[in-house]
């Protein structure tokens, strides 16, 4: 424990089944110490399993698991390590709030000492999620907002290194919800300590995310920072995931890369890819030939267009002029595009 | 599945209620009969019969024959089956709203405590007079309707013959210690211990209760488990009524290791109890009663009882079941039936012996 | 609810100056009194020992066969005590079939298990009435809970004890106090086991009818226990206030037992063998041995029907009555609830033949056209039972999150609308573990049943009371093996709708 490790969290072709259900199938992945990472996928993704495993809810069918540079899973009886050996901070879902005991007793639950090094640890952290005066009630005297600070605070009071989240911001509603999250962060980078989200938005995964992984059906599809998965996707699923996309058939020849918005930069090299991926705001749209107005929206900051190529492809993208709905304009990528494989 | 379930419940509920409800009415309009004492309601006469009884003695036994009796006499019989003590419990608290014509009970004791409160009606003189004079109440309240002797069951396997008591007296003989069996909040146990002091004084039962605690008899909560007890080897004895044995050796078998002894020349040892029927004073279907009470006494009737339930017969001329001793070779003591029911000092003796707690 | 009790007053008070008053300071008394008190707690101590690794074992673990022992743990139920102890003393008894089964190995004569031991055998049958209630609370905490006590560094024995127990407490006082005052009350077991218990000694001042006086002022007697019971519930409940449970999301199971699942199956086992198999095969032994032999079983198409139908109508009708105090608990005048909760456990406490004996008084004085009917015996139901769904209610009720009912008031709804919708359906699985055990228990029941039913009535009860009396084995089996069928049934669905 003298040395920091490097890695947070290691995955090593980590398998969870259910029965025969393979919820998690063979994900590797390294998660940086003090980095907030994000699994993020649809549900059924695998992604609160992986979540579970790495806390020790879940045993592995399958593969390694290290946290803090200590195999904590190794899929054997033996090399299993239980959840309360682990030092993991968990914040639930429905934060799971202990009924019985106050919210002072709550947070102070995980920390060790007497009762009252406990309770003062336990009063610091009242203080810093402002809660000051709600020691003594009992959770189900909270609103949610306070709930998932409790929830929070429980988690990180014991100081683990690394924090799982799972989905903690889902029951709340929009406005709350980006302010609880800005705060959660602050308090878990003030803590130096790593962080796991799991989401279903991309939106929030690329707010709070340093790194982030894409599962699909219980496989990683791609790990990387919240840029290259928005304009670097490897899969339609991972595009489609990150945020509104068109796709484009894809010709190659003698590396000259050509589509329906003619020919086009690429961001790797295709590999035998079949279509690119085409972000609203990657196209330009002037004056001119090669597509038709057939829809508009206005965003304040810019007018979303649905447009038709004289290819008959569909595309979407954003412009700050304003077009009128059935005008013939000229279309261009303004920058590389991402090669996907069809499929 | 929830709304399912109560959709059938408020079904059931609607069912039950209305059924409920009509077979009252049933009953009320049926006891308006022109034979009831008052007629003050001026209904039209209801054609069918109806008779309503609390039988003490149990449906299984008994069923059979009110169900003849429905079919020769035409009346419509209700039942309602219980213990003896609580039917006349309920009975004592209807008072004389109770929609009860004929109360039917296990044992005389019973009876009495119903008698005594003035709720019973004096039979029929000519129904009394087919029953020996010791096997119904003096005072015509009730009568007796079949017999059970008093017997000592005993383990085949384990007791020879020979070795057996002549009388009850000599079951606080030391050697019987630890291997006897009774059944002390059995009514028919009390009344023998009742007979007991009628016919050898209370000294003298005090004497043999308290040799019997002494010999730290096994206590059973009624008959059956007792004899199945001797059977079973917990006990050699037991002292029970004679007609349980036949019931069990149905049950499991004739190889049961168990036989009846029944006591010679002795006085309480071969007490033979009765189970009585008496009609209430409030009866509304007085002669349907009668009419019932006649049945009862009739040869069908105590052939019934003697070939169906093993029991003794109480008129003459019907000859119990088979393999029974008759009456006059068991010589039963003559108590009166009247001094039993008043059970009073009985359970106050028992009590003061530890017999009973 | 109190009628049974006034109904003694009034007796009593009339019989103030008759020696029968003496039985109050009998020395008999205070031991018989002493007697039942330990007798009961020993068995309600024991049912809750039994029923809370039982509950966890099948809700929270992966233990092979766990949705099974959640129905067949709690059949013992169906099996009325004037049959549990017929079979116990038949596998038992000194010479029953352990004795048998042991002879070869030279053991002529096992210790007698009448009097105390046989008491608290044939009792423990009635441990389901710990282990529903447990089950319906175990059923309502939120799994997460566990897994976050463990997250935080605690031992799943540690987490178990920390988190679970408490919030299964308001279920484990319930078991208790439903336990023990059955077992305060019910002479079935111990008249068969001749155990001296307080209740015997009514049983027995009750059957020779001349000491109906007595037993009087020693029912009272059994009013007061009752209410120690209640106070020893609250004492054990806890003072604290409403914790509410989320709906939980994820279903349990949780735990994974690894090596421990054979050891926890055949526990379960065992409980199960023990509890349904040896009732099943003792009454199976009357069946065919008494069919070999010739012996008729008869026909129970009525029985049947009218078990069925009485026993699902007044369970109905008592969750319904129940729901009103709970409610009141929760939402509203907790003195009133708190004064009937009082009141119904008295009721509960009192041995059968009182509460009977004090409705057929009533009835027929203030409520002629009632008396000998299906809804008055349903009334007496209620007045019996209602305790039994009342404890598990209020803790399901309370366990609940005042903010549903509040957010339904908020959505423009109308009180009783906001129960109708929200309240009472979300506790969906107290109202049906509360259904549960009043079915099981009325379709048992016996004295009010025998005393206060129509002309002509029978249930499948009073034809197995009537046979076993009179040993007609063979034909009591069938309607024993009914009855265990319909809390098979009515069990398997309970739980499906618990899950649901």
């Amino acid at each position: 424990m003298s040395e920091t490790p490097k890695y947070a969290v290691k995955g090593d072709s980590v398998t969870v089944q259910f029965g025969d259900v393979k919820a998690v199938n063979r994900a590797s992945f390294l998660i940086e110490a003090g980095s907030v990472h994000v699994l993020l996928g649809r549900s059924g993704s695998g992604k609160t399993t992986l979540l579970r495993a790495i806390a020790g809810f879940e045993p592995l069918a399958n593969g390694k698991l290290e946290t803090g540079g200590r195999i904590v899973d190794d899929n054997t009886k033996a090399g299993w390590v239980p959840p309360e050996q682990r030092k993991i901070g968990f914040v639930f879902q429905d934060y799971a709030l202990f009924p019985h005991l106050s919210v002072l007793e709550n947070i102070a639950f995980g920390v060790s000492g007497t009762k009252d090094e406990r309770h003062a640890v336990a009063r610091k952290w009242l203080d810093r999620i402002r809660l000051p005066d709600h020691g003594a009630r009992k959770p189900g005297q909270l609103s949610g907002g306070e709930q998932q600070r409790v929830a929070l605070a429980r988690a990180l009071a014991p100081e683990p290194s690394l924090v799982l989240l799972d989905e903690p911001f889902s029951n709340l509603d929009a406005h709350l919800r980006r302010n609880v999250r800005d705060e959660t962060i602050a308090l878990i980078r003030e803590q130096n300590a790593t962080a796991i989200f799991v989401t279903h938005d991309a939106e929030e995964a690329f707010s709070v995310a340093d790194t982030i992984t894409v599962l699909h059906h219980g496989e990683v599809q791609q790990i990387g920072t919240p840029a290259e998965l928005y304009l670097e996707p490897l899969t339609i699923h991972v595009a489609r995931l990150c945020g509104p996309a068109s796709f484009l058939d894809l010709t190659v020849v003698d590396g000259l890369a050509t589509c329906a918005l003619g020919e086009v930069e690429l961001v790797r090299d295709p590999e035998g890819a079949t279509q690119v991926m085409v972000r609203p705001e990657q196209v330009d749209v002037v004056e001119g030939e090669g597509a038709k107005v057939t829809g508009k929206r206005f965003l304040g900051a810019v007018f979303e267009l649905d447009l038709e190529l004289n290819s008959g492809d569909t595309i979407q993208a954003r412009t700050p002029s304003n077009f009128k709905v059935g005008q013939p304009v000229g279309v261009r990528a303004n920058g590389p595009l991402a090669p996907l494989t069809a499929g | 599945m929830r709304t399912l379930a109560q959709t059938l419940a408020l079904s059931l509920l609607a069912v039950v209620l209305t059924t409920g409800c009509e077979k009252k009415e049933q009953v009320e309009e049926k006891n308006n009969l022109p034979e009831a004492v008052e007629t003050a309601k001026e209904e039209p006469k209801v054609e069918a019969k109806t008779l309503t009884i609390y039988s003490g003695r149990s449906e299984k036994l008994v069923a059979p024959l009110i169900e003849n009796f429905k079919k020769a006499s035409g009346i419509e019989v209700n039942v309602k089956y219980g213990k003896s003590g609580e039917l006349a419990g309920t009975l004592l608290e209807e008072g004389d709203k109770s929609p009860a014509d004929i109360f039917w009970a296990q044992d005389a004791g019973t009876l009495g405590v119903v008698a005594q409160k003035g709720m019973l009606a004096k039979l029929d003189d000519a129904a009394l007079n087919k029953v020996p004079e010791n096997f119904r109440a003096a005072d015509g309240l009730w009568v007796g309707t079949s017999g059970r002797s008093r017997v000592l069951v005993y383990n085949t396997k384990n007791v020879k013959v020979e070795d057996l008591p002549k009388g009850v007296m000599e079951l606080t003989d030391a050697k019987w210690k630890g291997k006897v069996g009774w059944a002390p909040t059995n009514a028919s146990f009390q009344s023998f211990v009742a007979a007991m002091i009628e016919l050898e004084g209370e000294e003298a039962t005090k004497k043999w209760l308290e040799g019997m605690v002494a010999n730290e008899p096994k206590v059973y909560p009624k008959n059956t488990p007792a004899v199945a007890a001797t059977g079973a080897g917990e006990v050699d004895v037991a002292l029970v009524n004679h007609y349980y044995l036949f019931r069990i050796k149905k049950e499991k078998g004739d190889d049961f290791p168990a036989a009846n002894h029944f006591f010679k020349n002795e006085k309480a040892g071969q007490l033979v109890n009765v189970s009585g029927l008496s009609t209430l004073k409030s009866a509304k279907n007085a002669e349907s009663a009668k009419a019932f009470v006649e049945y009862v006494l009739s040869e069908d009737g105590q052939k019934y009882f003697a070939q169906e339930t093993y029991e003794y017969p109480v008129i003459s001329g019907v000859k119990p079941y088979e393999s029974l001793p008759a009456l006059e070779e068991i010589k039963p003591p003559k108590v009166d039936f009247a001094k039993l029911a008043n059970l009073e000092a009985t359970i106050k003796l028992l009590r003061e012996t530890k017999a009973l707690k | 609810m109190l009628l049974p009790f006034l109904w003694l007053l009034f007796y009593a008070i009339q019989l103030f100056d008759t020696d029968a008053s003496g039985a109050l300071f009998a020395s008999a008394t205070g031991e018989a009194l002493l007697n039942g008190l330990v007798l009961s707690v020993a068995v309600a101590v024991f049912s809750v020992a039994l029923a809370l690794p039982l509950a966890w074992l099948t809700h929270a673990t992966d233990m092979p066969g766990r949705k099974f022992f959640r129905v067949a743990l709690n059949l013992p139920l169906a099996v009325p005590s004037y049959v549990s102890g017929f079979v116990v003393v038949a596998a038992l008894g000194p010479t029953g079939w352990l004795q048998q089964a042991l002879e070869p190995f030279g053991v002529e004569r096992l210790p007698e298990i009448y009097g105390f031991n046989g008491a608290f055998v044939a009792l423990l049958f009635s441990f389901p009435y710990a282990l529903i209630p447990l089950q319906a609370a175990l059923n309502r905490v939120d799994p997460r809970i566990w897994e976050a006590s463990r997250s935080l560094g605690l031992k799943p024995g540690q987490a178990f004890w920390r988190v679970i127990f408490p919030n299964v407490r308001g279920a484990i006082a319930a078991g208790f106090l439903l336990v023990g005052l059955y077992a305060m009350s019910d002479f079935g077991a111990v008249s068969l086991m001749h155990f001296d218990s307080l209740s015997y000694v009514i049983y027995v001042r009750y059957q020779s009818l001349f000491d109906k006086d007595e037993a009087i002022f020693l029912a009272l007697v059994l009013a007061v226990v009752a209410l120690a019971f209640l106070a020893a519930y609250r004492w054990i409940r806890g003072a604290g206030g409403s914790t509410h449970v989320q709906a939980s999301a994820r279903e349990w199971p949780t735990i994974k037992l690894g090596t421990y699942r054979w050891p926890a199956v055949v526990f379960c086992s065992l409980v199960t063998l023990l509890g349904v198999g040896l009732p099943i095969f003792t009454v199976g032994l009357w069946l065919f041995r008494g069919l070999a032999l010739g012996n008729t079983v008869g026909d129970l198409g009525a029985e049947t029907w009218t078990t069925l139908s009485v026993g699902i109508m007044a369970a109905f009708v008592t969750v319904f009555v129940a729901l009103i105090p709970a409610l009141l608990t929760r939402f509203g005048s907790a003195r009133v609830s708190k004064t009937v909760h009082v009141a119904s456990h008295v009721g509960y406490a009192l041995p059968g033949i009182v509460v009977a004996l004090s409705l057929v008084f009533f009835a027929i004085r203030y409520a002629g056209p009632f008396y000998q009917t299906t809804a008055l015996l349903i009334f007496a139901y209620v007045v019996r039972f209602l305790p039994l769904a009342l404890g598990v209610l209020d803790d399901a009720l309370e366990s609940q999150n005042s903010r549903l009912y509040d957010a339904c008031r908020g959505m423009g709804r109308s009180p009783v609308k906001a129960w109708a919708t929200v309240v009472i359906p979300c506790a969906a699985s107290g109202i049906a573990a509360g259904w549960l055990i009043v079915f099981m228990s009325v379709v048992k029941e016996l004295p009010a049943t025998l005393l206060l039913s129509p002309l002509n009535f029978s249930t499948l009860a009073t034809r197995i009371w009537m046979l076993t009396e009179e040993a007609f084995f063979t034909a009591a089996a069938p309607p024993v093996l009914v009855l265990i069928l319909f809390a098979s049934v009515a069990l398997a669905f309970g739980t499906r709708s618990e899950s649901a």
